[in-house]
């Protein structure tokens, strides 16, 4: 049995990398995140400067990442900043686009809403049966289109699986970010609950095929709280707006900061059940060395997305939930937990598997989360010079 | 024959309109296909036994149609009692818990012990009460019959039509009924309920459909 030291004499499963070695192994996020990130530089210095500002700071998080060999903290920290950067940037552009936050009915007619990805599950089967697409968006917009997203989710889904939900989701980053204000959990969740999300998926399945609309927008989103909702002008859309705001605060707020969970993304969202099944046939995974394991289960408390239990950890794997967040590799005593290419021989902390996963995952993180960061700054940046928000 | 066609002709509409009360009673028990077949078979019994009164009252006074404030009030009352039913349904625990307990527990409650077999035939005659297209004409059909006998028989053959579209679901008996499974339809029936809860409670007090 290998034990890794880390500088401070704390087990770890993957040994902190030489500086040179890390920066070698770094060129390749440095090259391509350059090319997607710079290939449109902006003409305004304030954008200038925040997209230079962003670029190292995602390449720094990532060279971290290998330097020390810790994954989960320095994702998490990009995952949290980014999800914050793009509530700021989308409601600052919608207010400047549409001067409000509030979607009309005109803007529906326009199809001026921009698809966000939780929307995928509920269009497949009407668009199945009534070759529609019932979401208020264009096909091909210049941001968010229906066709952009649906190939961008595909993509990124062949590549990570799962994953998604961890390294790319715009959304994940806020019940992450407090659940990170939990010293220690005031609420244990019945393992019952942890099947909620595919209910949730399944009767909005049922009931986007029913009412031909897109159920969980509609009725229960907690991120339209702080993205865009339907215009408030009716009893219904009181309603509706009662039950968005209820809903974040206790699915994205509350209950992440009781639990030290990312209790929207492991108890509610359709999404995440739906993505849960690409990790079927995504070949990466978390594995678990059943030899190394003492079942102290540490790994059980720490999975932020509830994505162990006793019986999964004897089949040496996470459940399907698994969102490859790296944490359980980083707090597991034993370093019985690595990152694992399926088909290959299963070796705890091999360098080779945790590599090729980051290099995918990070790239879509960094490019999808990197533009909110941009545009945040770019805007900060602007009020702080001019005054003004916009430009 | 001519409530068969239209029965064929807006099948897939009813069987989209009755998914959502009836998977979730598919998934949380573990039937074989037999038991699926009986579960339909309740269910579309709930739903003749709906279209057969309606129909009656329709042709005999002509004012039970759907849309009416009439119809409206009772549909509105059928949801709320049937979401109570379905919630009730969806909290009590998955046969496969604990069958010791279940079986305790079952005998000092014995309505909540026959919920499962209740409430296919309480979703199918709910669900017949729902206003899809299909059946508004039916219900006009019906007014105009010229027997009592023309519109029962429209009614049934109307059934039979839309049947048809419910035999796939049967294949559900041929799922390996895991015990996460049946948790995951116990949860999608509470779900459903607070749908159906909501859209009697608004059919009640004014009529608004979502």
């Amino acid at each position: 049995m290998i034990t890794q030291i880390c500088p401070n004499n704390k087990p770890q499963t993957y040994a902190p990398m030489h500086k040179l070695q890390a920066l070698c192994y770094s060129l390749p996020m440095f090259l391509i995140t350059a090319l997607l990130l710079l290939h449109n530089f902006p003409p305004a210095p304030t954008a200038q400067a925040a997209l230079v500002i962003t670029y190292i700071f995602a390449n720094t998080l990532f060279f971290l990442m290998l330097s020390t060999g810790k994954t989960h903290r320095y994702r998490s920290l990009f995952f949290v900043i980014a999800s914050a950067c793009f509530v700021f940037s989308f409601i600052t552009n919608l207010i400047e686009v549409r001067g409000s936050m509030e979607l009309t009915a005109a803007n529906m007619i326009d199809g001026d809403a921009p698809l966000c990805p939780l929307v995928i599950p509920m269009l497949i089967i009407p668009a199945a049966f009534t070759k529609t697409i019932i979401f208020p968006g264009s096909m091909f917009a210049d941001f968010a289109g229906i066709a952009e997203m649906i190939v961008l989710w595909l993509g990124i889904t062949i590549a990570i699986g799962r994953g998604w939900c961890s390294w790319v989701c715009f959304f994940g980053g806020m019940d992450e970010g407090f659940s990170k204000l939990c010293k220690k959990a005031r609420l244990t969740i019945a393992a019952k609950w942890t099947y909620l999300p595919h209910a949730v998926l399944l009767t909005i399945v049922l009931f986007s095929a029913l009412t031909l609309s897109p159920t969980y927008c509609m009725w229960l989103c907690p991120f339209k709280a702080v993205t865009e909702f339907p215009e408030v002008n009716s009893a219904a859309s009181v309603l509706q707006a009662i039950i968005f705001v209820t809903l974040f605060i206790a699915l994205v707020i509350v209950l992440p900061i009781m639990t030290g969970r990312r209790t929207q993304c492991g108890l509610f969202c359709p999404f995440a059940s739906f993505q849960a099944f690409t990790n079927k046939f995504n070949i990466f995974t978390v594995a678990i060395d059943i030899n190394r394991c003492v079942e102290c289960n540490h790994c059980i408390k720490t999975c932020p997305t509830f994505s162990l239990s006793g019986e999964s950890i004897k089949t040496g794997q996470p459940l399907l939930s698994c969102t490859k967040c790296g944490k359980c590799i980083d707090a597991c005593p034993k370093q019985a937990i690595s990152y694992h290419i399926k088909g290959t021989v299963f070796k705890v902390g091999s360098h080779a598997p945790r590599l090729l996963f980051l290099y995918p995952a990070y790239i879509c993180g960094a490019v999808i989360g990197g533009g909110g960061i941009i545009d945040t700054l770019s805007k900060l940046f602007s009020l702080l010079l001019t005054g003004r928000l916009f430009y | 024959m001519q409530g068969f066609l239209l029965g064929l002709a807006g099948g897939f509409s009813c069987l989209v309109y009755c998914l959502p009360s009836l998977f979730p009673l598919l998934l949380g028990e573990s039937p074989t296909i037999r038991q699926t077949a009986r579960i339909l078979l309740c269910f579309l019994s709930g739903r003749l036994l709906a279209y057969t009164i309606i129909a009656s009252v329709a042709f005999a006074v002509g004012w039970l149609l759907p849309g009416s404030p009439n119809s409206h009030l009772l549909a509105g009352l059928l949801y709320t009692g049937f979401a109570l039913l379905l919630f009730i349904y969806g909290l009590q625990p998955a046969k496969h818990a604990c069958p010791q307990h279940q079986v305790t527990k079952c005998q000092h409650h014995a309505i909540l012990a026959r919920l499962p077999q209740l409430l296919p035939f309480t979703a199918g005659f709910v669900g017949g009460f729902n206003l899809c297209p299909p059946l508004i004409l039916l219900f006009g059909e019906s007014a105009a019959a010229p027997s009592i006998f023309h519109s029962l028989t429209l009614s049934f053959t109307f059934l039979l039509g839309t049947a048809i579209y419910f035999f796939p679901l049967l294949s559900t008996g041929l799922i390996k009924h895991t015990p996460a499974l049946q948790t995951i339809g116990k949860l999608t029936a509470m779900l459903v309920a607070v749908y159906y809860a909501y859209t009697g409670t608004l059919l009640i007090i004014g009529g608004i459909q979502l």
